[in-house]
């Protein structure tokens, strides 16, 4: 049981990154108007997230510094304030976004309207970032996420056309419906999500707070090599619901009750009632994650004291800018901004990002100064410098993607 | 640097003024019937699942009231739109009763619902199965 | 490392500095120059803060960094953290000084946080994990 526990760290930080607000409907939407035919990108981004979290999980356990630390040494104080920005910016909104994904996970349950909730919900997360300690945190909020597996179970009860998934699978072209542009548009996203920088903050600070040695680098492999795949199965998952339901109906998917209708249709009220819950506790758990890595990013970029290791008291500048964020992300709600665009627009900026959060980690795993003889393989050194090319062309593709198809419209 | 700056201005004032081409407004239509058919599919997905006991309340009525928005902002964008020929003038009328009718199913599917009528309900999705069918075909015509 | 050529832009400018115990104290945001009675230049000590930053990333950033952290003081003028480099035991993954953080003084930003803002928050002194 301590065995299974000891992967939620990676449980949580995927749900994050694959089945967090803005993922749920965008996959719910990409099975909708592409089928399966946007599963690869999925899959490509599951490779890459593996393959760098691994590597910051690695450096995490054997120098004892996350990842943000070695940036700004890597980069310089200059670039890696830059980065700062930028990373804080995408983490803030998606922050923001995760908040008004709990208020809307309750709103289905309740028809009482999200905006009512926000303020409560941003509360409880403020006082669970406050006071839960970081291993009970992760633990509740990864398992209760896996209640997201509900969407296996209902694809498998929909008993869809296996074949005709499968081809979409394998013919990797827009459908007669869409154009290359929307098609490149939501690839670029559905990769962003899944490589968000904020996933491999938490992960590496979150070894780091829970003590991680070279002694535990099989535990953070094992959250590796669990967490991300089950991640990418769940977010396969939601596309193939929608896939079997919407695309039919040539109808698109912009909200979360849409996501959830495939669940109740093949599994009646029961399969609802857990599906909310695992909306509840998958967009909880990604504030939870974003609220940190917040907090994270900045204190590791200044060299303050930081995390939940500590009494708060003794890390007043890392809960302020927790505390802060928190408060930034409600604002931006009660602007009665939709939490769902939030989501899209943080996932393009995050693409643009991402080169100036994976190079160091590439260039810190191969350093003997930090890691010994833990440095990459020269097969992680091959893949990883393929990744920096296909992340390269996503960030630069990113933005005119963003305009040419008006958000993917 | 203010000149152009100006330009760019003026140019922003006189994209929002300017007349709308006919090619314009058939992309507004177009846009609103995408929506009109994605909100009819939900609703009436929502409906069958319903009737067979499979939702409760208030994820019904979320859901509806999601929908039910989303069909009055497709009629009102294409109320709203300036309708410069006669082409134009005859594509309206031939979307626009459908677009009132997708509203008025999703909310009697919404009372029925709501007051446990079943008859209501059931024919509203019935109802809703229909009007998307030709709501579909006209997006075919549009694209 | 010991056995090699310390590089003061690669192995000290911005490294994390901890303390005995491995509480973090800062980054090494500057460093300061001595020179010796036969004019060889050596590092003096490592300087942490918002000014020393600000001051080495230049520019309009820089700049308005710099008087952010001179503004965010609670007693007399606020000075960069001096850590003479003596006081470095071991340069690795981090400079890990010879002292425990209670002994340096605490940045005026942190303090001022702490008795105003977090301090007051009810279970602030509560252990953490």
């Amino acid at each position: 049981m301590k065995r299974f526990l000891a992967v939620t760290l990676g449980i949580l930080t995927a749900i994050g990154g694959f089945v967090d607000i803005g993922d749920l409907v965008a996959n719910s939407e990409t099975g909708a108007r592409f089928g399966m035919r946007l599963a690869w990108v999925v899959v490509v981004g599951v490779i890459g997230i593996c393959l760098y979290a691994e590597m910051s999980g690695r450096v995490a356990a054997v120098s004892g510094r996350p990842v943000f630390d070695l940036v700004r040494e890597r980069l310089g104080a200059r670039v890696a304030l830059a980065n700062l920005a930028g990373s804080y910016l995408v983490t803030l909104l998606t922050l923001s976004a995760e908040i008004g994904g709990v208020a809307l996970a309750i709103e289905l349950a309740t028809s009482v309207h999200y905006l009512l909730w926000v303020p409560i919900a941003a509360f409880v997360l403020w006082v669970v970032l406050w006071k839960v300690k970081f291993e009970p945190m992760e633990r509740v909020f990864g398992l209760a996420g896996l209640a997201l597996v509900v969407f296996v179970v209902a694809l498998i009860a929909l008993d869809p056309p296996w074949a005709q998934l499968g081809q979409q699978v394998t013919s990797p072209v827009p459908p007669a419906t869409e154009d290359w542009g929307t098609y490149g548009f939501f690839a670029v996203a559905l990769f962003a999500a899944a490589m968000t920088p904020y996933e491999v903050f938490f992960f590496s600070s979150g070894g780091v707070e829970e003590k991680w040695t070279s002694r535990d680098l099989a535990i953070s492999r094992v959250n590796v090599f669990v967490g991300f795949p089950l991640g990418g199965v769940l977010s396969l998952a939601v596309m193939g619901c929608a896939a079997v339901v919407y695309e039919p109906l040539q109808a698109q998917v912009d909200t979360l009750g849409q996501t959830a209708l495939p669940v109740a249709m093949a599994l009646g009220k029961l399969g609802l009632v857990v599906v909310i819950l695992g909306f509840f506790a998958a967009t909880f758990g990604a504030a939870l994650e974003t609220g940190l890595s917040a907090g994270y990013t900045v204190a590791q970029y200044f060299g303050w004291q930081w995390g939940k290791l500590v009494r708060p008291r003794q890390a007043a500048r890392f809960h302020t800018v927790v505390l802060i964020s928190v408060l930034l992300g409600v604002a931006l709600l009660l602007t009665t901004a939709d939490p769902i665009a939030i989501t899209e627009y943080s996932l393009v900026f995050s693409a643009v990002a991402l080169p100036l959060t994976y190079l160091p980690i590439l260039i810190v795993a191969n350093d003997r100064d930090y890691l010994g003889d833990e440095v990459n393989s020269p097969l992680t050194n091959v893949l990883g410098v393929t990744y920096l090319v296909i992340i390269l062309v996503a960030a630069i593709a990113a933005v005119p993607l963003m305009i040419l198809t008006g958000m993917g419209s | 640097m203010l000149i152009s700056l100006g330009a760019v201005l003026l140019a922003l004032v006189l994209l929002g003024v300017w007349p709308t081409t006919s090619g314009q407004f058939r992309s507004t239509v177009e846009s609103s019937v995408q929506d009109a058919v994605s909100s009819v599919g939900t609703a009436r997905t929502t409906g069958q699942t319903a009737l067979r006991g499979n939702t409760f309340g208030a994820y019904e009525s979320t859901v509806l009231d999601d929908t039910r928005k989303s069909v009055a902002t497709a009629i009102t964008d294409v109320v709203e739109s300036e309708v410069p020929d006669q082409d134009s003038r005859r594509l309206r009328d031939e979307v626009l009763p459908l677009l009132q009718e997708s509203a008025r199913l999703i909310g009697d599917l919404g009372t029925g619902l709501d007051s446990d009528d079943r008859g209501l309900a059931s024919s509203a999705t019935d109802g809703l199965a229909e009007v998307g069918e030709r709501l579909t075909a006209a997006l075919e015509g549009l694209r | 490392m010991t056995n090699e050529v310390l590089r003061v832009d690669f192995d000290l400018l911005d490294r994390q500095i901890v303390d005995l115990d491995g509480h973090p104290v800062g980054k090494v945001d500057d460093v300061e120059f001595g020179t010796t009675a036969d004019g060889r230049p050596f590092v003096a000590a490592i300087l942490v803060g918002h000014h020393a930053l600000g001051e080495r990333i230049g520019g309009r950033l820089g700049r308005w960094m710099a008087a952010v952290a001179r503004r965010l003081h609670t007693t007399g003028d606020p000075q960069p953290l001096r850590i003479p480099f003596e006081r470095v035991a071991e340069i690795g993954s981090a400079i890990r000084l010879d002292v425990r953080h209670e002994l340096l003084n605490t940045p005026a930003l942190e303090l001022w946080l702490r008795d105003n803002v977090i301090g007051r928050i009810p279970g602030a002194s509560d252990a953490g994990q």
